[in-house]
């Protein structure tokens, strides 16, 4: 606790620059005191020892006369009153006279300082009477030396002291109040449309006029700057909603395909249509191919967007359900960074309900409205794949022309109706005697052609006769009406005619009639030279 | 006429001075006194207090010219180099102490040679003319410069 009031002492006194110029001067001057005191005591000594000299000198001068009387009469009385005189000075330590006759006198403790010496002239000749040597006391000038040197470093630290106090007075005065205001005015700039010309303003013309002159130019450049940006931004906020409402709101699901046929990046209409798993929507990235009922028809699609780097669409099913048919545009994004990592959007329109219509259309094509039989034109297509078929596997192609007998007296009887529930009744017969891969189709008006694939002639017969006996069981028009129609069977076959189908065809008419023709409710077989095998 | 007389005798005496206080001094003792000559230090070192005896051993009278007299100014001017004021204050201080004796000063410069002439021991100066047969002269201290 006490160390965390130290430490924000110390922060309070560093965050201040004042403080901070004056501790870094008290640190400099505690640098220096010591220098500049030891100096001026040693000057201090110096000039207390010449003082100490020159005094001694002063007494010795006013001594003079009588001490070097006291010498030429070697008075010893008159010398150790003049000594003793002189030793009352505080500052002599050792006092030595010698007198004429080569005697000397001494007051004091001797020392092994250096003693100085005064030649006692004589009154009387120009001949040394005698000398005075005198040892200074060194304790006494050091001592006074200390006192006068402690005054002086007391006085240097005061005025120091003093000049402190004033330079802290003068750089609050003249920098820190001044450095204040700017900084105040800083922190209350707030940059907006309604901001000032001049926010930032200090008097005169100094460093810190300037400083503020300049901030305030500064902070006018990054207002201008601030509100180009703010209206930029503004715009392209605006367009990215636009653009988000147009990606996020679209009916067709968009996405971004990566280089390994992974979704980057797709909207919620993407999601909806092939509905992404939820952890595959928080990862981000899944397989795309797997979604489509065919995946490899999807990744030719894509490398085909590759190399060719044009557009191409195509119509896939899902594999989430064999109705849902979906259009896929794919072209090739052009990155603005390189062709390094190059995506490919992908557009996909659900289109299942276009699809089932078309399947109705081409069903309705291929079939007959009344029995639901394969009609004229999707028979011929059927009949020419399985020729395909059994020409490959070297099976015999069997192709029978049914024509109705007695059909015109049941319309002519009973009524178009009645015709129709005849057509109806034996185009389902005909689909309970033969096998599923087996063909039937309404030919015309009465007429019927089945095909069928043999592995073995022999069953023919059997087949036929199957078929000829269907026509032998009335059929029940009404609860109280029942006709009865037989129908003439001519049959070719691919071991006679070959695998071309209007060979065949025109065969079979031909057996068809010979049948007609000899008598209804049978059947025949072409043979290979039809022409001598009329019976 | 007598005035006339007197004015001149003035003049005279005016004149006579100057030729007076160029005369020698003659340092002189009793004929009695067996010492030949004197150097100037023994001399100064008699009248100055340092020596309580003639060189030979014998005992001394110092003798002075009167206190202000031109005779003892001369010679103390000569021999030290000192103004009778400062002659005076070097005694002064000596009293004290008791070691030095002044010398005797005399009433007049007739008593001093008369002293000197009676009293085997004693010393003195005199003008150069004022010798007579009863003393000797020890040291000439002379007044050309």
């Amino acid at each position: 606790m006490k160390r965390l009031k130290f430490f924000s002492l110390s922060q309070w006194l560093t965050s201040r620059v004042d403080f901070k110029v004056m501790l870094a001067i008290l640190v400099v001057a505690a640098v220096f005191i010591p220098i500049t005191s030891f100096i001026s005591y040693r000057h201090v000594l110096n000039e207390v020892q010449q003082a100490a000299e020159l005094r001694v000198e002063r007494l010795v001068k006013l001594i003079e006369k009588p001490a070097s009387t006291a010498a030429y009469l070697n008075d010893k009385d008159l010398a150790q009153e003049i000594m003793s005189d002189l030793k009352n000075a505080p500052v002599i330590a050792y006092v030595q006279l010698t007198l004429s006759s080569g005697e000397s006198l001494h007051l004091g403790e001797p020392s092994n300082d250096a003693a100085t010496s005064f030649i006692l002239p004589s009154h009387f000749s120009d001949e040394a009477v005698g000398k005075i040597d005198i040892v200074l006391n060194q304790n006494v000038i050091a001592q006074q030396a200390r006192s006068d040197g402690l005054f002086l470093v007391a006085w240097q630290l005061g005025l120091l002291l003093i000049i402190l106090l004033c330079m802290l007075f003068i750089f609050r005065w003249f920098v820190v109040q001044r450095l204040r205001t700017l900084m105040n005015q800083i922190q209350q700039v707030k940059l907006g449309n309604d901001m000032p010309e001049q926010v930032i303003q200090v008097s005169g013309n100094d460093e810190i006029a300037f400083l503020a002159n300049h901030t305030n130019q500064l902070i006018q450049k990054i207002h201008g700057l601030y509100c180009d940006e703010a209206a930029k931004n503004l715009k392209i906020a605006t367009l990215e909603r636009q653009f988000r409402m147009i990606f996020e709101n679209s009916n067709a699901g968009i996405a971004l395909i990566n280089r390994n046929n992974q979704v980057f990046l797709s909207n919620a209409a993407f999601e909806r249509l092939f509905v992404v798993a939820d952890a595959d929507k928080i990862s981000g990235q899944f397989y795309l191919p797997e979604l489509f009922a065919d995946p490899y028809e999807l990744e030719d699609m894509l490398n085909q967007v590759r190399v060719d780097q044009a557009s191409v669409f195509k119509d896939f099913c899902l594999q989430r359900g064999k109705d849902i048919w979906v259009r896929v545009l794919c072209s090739l994004v052009e990155e603005q960074h390189g062709n390094l990592n190059r995506f490919i959007e992908l557009v996909a329109y659900d289109i299942s309900d276009r699809a089932k219509q078309e399947k109705v259309f081409a069903y309705n094509a291929t079939h007959d409205a009344l029995t639901g039989l394969y009609n004229r034109r999707g028979a011929e297509q059927r009949f020419k794949e399985q020729l395909n078929y059994a020409k490959q596997h070297g099976r015999h192609f069997i192709l029978a022309l049914l024509d109705l007998n007695d059909f015109k007296p049941v319309n002519d009887q009973h009524g178009h109706d009645a015709g129709d529930v005849v057509l109806k009744v034996i185009g389902s017969r005909l689909l309970s005697v033969l096998r599923a891969d087996d063909i039937i189709a309404r030919w015309g008006g009465d007429e019927f052609v089945v095909a069928f694939v043999l592995d073995d002639l022999a069953r023919l017969s059997i087949i036929l006769d199957d078929i000829q006996r269907l026509f032998t069981i009335p059929i029940e028009i009404s609860s109280d009406i029942k006709v009865s129609v037989g129908a003439s069977i001519g049959v070719s076959q691919s071991s006679v005619d070959g695998y071309e189908l209007m060979q065949l065809i025109e065969s079979a008419d031909a057996a068809m009639y010979k049948v007609k023709h000899a008598g209804k409710g049978d059947y025949h077989i072409a043979e290979k030279q039809p022409t001598d095998s009329i019976v | 006429m007598r005035k006339l007389i007197t004015i001149l005798g003035c003049c005279l005496a005016l004149l006579a001075l100057p030729s007076a206080a160029s005369q020698d001094l003659y340092v002189v003792v009793n004929k009695q006194n067996p010492l030949k000559a004197l150097t100037k230090q023994q001399l100064t070192d008699l009248f100055m207090g340092r020596s309580p005896y003639f060189p030979s051993g014998a005992a001394v009278l110092k003798l002075d010219a009167p206190g202000s007299s031109t005779l003892r100014q001369q010679f103390y001017h000569a021999l030290v180099n000192m103004s009778l004021p400062e002659v005076n204050a070097y005694w002064a201080r000596l009293m004290f102490s008791g070691r030095a004796t002044p010398p005797m000063q005399v009433a007049s410069e007739n008593d001093m040679l008369q002293l000197i002439s009676q009293n085997p021991n004693a010393i003195g100066y005199i003008p150069a003319g004022a010798m007579n047969e009863e003393v000797k002269v020890l040291f000439v201290i002379s007044m050309a410069n």
